[in-house]
């Protein structure tokens, strides 16, 4: 009884599986780059022309190699369902591959910095920019809960610019009630001005300014439940881990802060065209247009000093 | 009439080298396939937001099951009439090797057809490209010697009306087809 699968040799068959690989590589290249799809970018999402042109340039290449080192083209070879099997293996090896370079390139690296002073509260830690003194704060700053460092880099900005900043440290995942405890209990206590959040940092400070009458300024908040669900948009910024951290889980808590309620005090920082919410504070230029608009904003009515 | 055409065709080979090496490239298991294959990949991802993807993807699934079903169809018919290939019977300029299974009706043609179809009625634009290849593919079939004209018809008309088919009927899978996007979406693929 002849085999079920025939793949002539296993050269034949290392052959046409290594042009699957780097030929849907490509492919995947030519996608991503078109459609800046950046957790399946070799290449930085930003830098389209060049993932297009490489992506090209793998289908092209591969196809070149694969008739020049395979004779056996032209001889009986392997039939459909070879070719499906061997065209899928190559499809998930490149897709493994691409995936997983996408995440280590694209890693977001939000990393701390260091405060000048920091306390430990019962729901979380506190870590203040801009001197040691706590009472009188300028600016609250909420990260997202998922992202916790996200807001460091704005607080010694701030803290530069001579203003008081103090951001929260997450230490636990919240639920709603604890998602607004613990930012409510810190304004309480340390008075700030004004509330700054990220993300959904940025849907806690709207709602609790609705309450407070705290001027509230949302860099990128939620709007939709929908960018929580799972799909191929979470690979439209960072690698698939990243974004699963970010995400996962995440769709029912930020519906809690939906639809966006402002007071006519609050402010949003929505993304620009092709700048994404995640990426825009580590983008230098870009916080650097976020900063002025905070304190543009966050100067007006409360009396802060100007920068 | 068929041979008299496959003549004229046939005859085409050997005059130009720079035409008989396009013939082979586009003639072997291995080209026409696997582009097309990765067309279909750029296609699943080349949606802008969830409207577009759905209608990338749903087109990608029709287009596999239209594939599948053409095959099976053609298997079938394999098993129930064999036909002699040209070379076996004729004097032909032969620049391919020599298959051995039935020449009626053409598995590259089939196979080309039923997915460029599919996607052609899906998507008109993105069909053009797969259409030129699938033509190219069932022209070089018979360019090189291995197919009569009528193969490569049948093997259209197989793959044309198994695409028709998932296309009229599509509404019928819409279960299914959100099934598996919505697990891909679980692996943010979809």
């Amino acid at each position: 009884m002849p085999p079920i699968l025939n793949f002539v040799t296993p050269a034949l068959a290392l052959k046409y599986f290594s042009l699957c690989f780097l030929a849907i590589t490509g492919a995947l290249q030519i996608a991503a780059g078109r459609r800046g799809i950046e957790g399946l970018s070799l290449l930085p999402a930003s830098f389209r022309f060049w993932q297009v042109l490489l992506g090209l340039t793998l289908i092209a290449g591969s196809f070149a190699l694969f008739f020049v080192i395979t004779p056996e083209v032209f001889t009986p070879g392997l039939a459909g369902s070879e070719l499906i099997i061997l065209f899928g293996c190559g499809g998930i090896a490149s897709l493994l591959f691409t995936l997983a370079i996408a995440e280590v390139r694209g890693r977001s690296c939000f990393s701390p910095i260091a405060p000048d002073a920091e306390e430990e509260l019962t729901e979380g830690k506190i870590a203040f920019f801009g001197g040691k003194r706590r009472e009188g704060l300028d600016f609250c700053l909420i990260p997202d809960p998922w992202e916790p460092f996200s807001l460091d880099s704005l607080a010694r900005r701030l803290a530069n610019l001579g203003y008081k900043a103090a951001v929260l440290r997450w230490t636990s995942i919240p639920d709603y009630e604890a998602a607004l405890g613990f930012p409510a209990m810190a304004l309480e206590k340390y008075k700030a001005r004004v509330l700054i959040g990220h993300r959904a940092g940025g849907n806690i400070a709207l709602r609790l300014a609705l309450g407070s009458g705290v001027k509230a300024i949302a860099i990128a908040p939620f709007t939709k439940a929908e960018e929580a669900e799972h799909g191929l948009n979470w690979l439209e910024e960072s690698g698939i881990l990243t974004a699963w951290r970010r995400l996962r889980g995440r769709k029912r808590l930020i519906e809690e802060f939906l639809p966006l309620q402002t007071t006519p005090h609050s402010v949003i920082i929505h993304p620009e065209v092709e700048i994404k919410p995640w990426r825009m504070l580590l983008d230098e230029k870009i916080l650097h247009t976020v900063v002025d608009k905070i304190i543009r904003e966050g100067a007006v009515d409360k009396g802060l000093p100007q920068g | 009439m068929d041979y008299a055409l496959f003549r004229v065709i046939n005859n085409l080979a050997g005059h130009w080298p720079w035409l008989d090496g396009l013939m082979r490239l586009l003639v072997n298991e291995y080209f026409v396939p696997t582009t097309m294959a990765l067309m279909l990949v750029i296609m699943w991802f080349w949606g802008r937001d969830e409207e577009e993807r759905a209608h990338y993807q749903r087109t990608v699934i029709l287009t596999a099951l239209s594939l599948i079903t053409a095959n099976i169809i053609l298997k079938g018919i394999n098993l129930l009439y064999f036909r002699p290939r040209p070379f076996d019977t004729h004097q032909v300029n032969l620049l391919f090797y020599k298959p051995w299974d039935s020449s009626f009706p053409s598995n590259p043609a089939t196979t080309g057809f039923s997915i460029a179809v599919a996607v052609a009625l899906q998507d008109p634009i993105w069909g053009i490209p797969f259409l030129i290849l699938a033509t190219l593919f069932g022209f070089s079939r018979i360019f090189c010697g291995v197919h009569y004209p009528s193969d490569v018809l049948a093997g259209a008309l197989l793959g044309t009306f198994t695409a028709w088919l998932y296309s009229k009927y599509s509404y019928k899978l819409d279960k299914l087809i959100a099934f598996i996007r919505h697990w891909l979406k679980k692996l943010c693929l979809a």
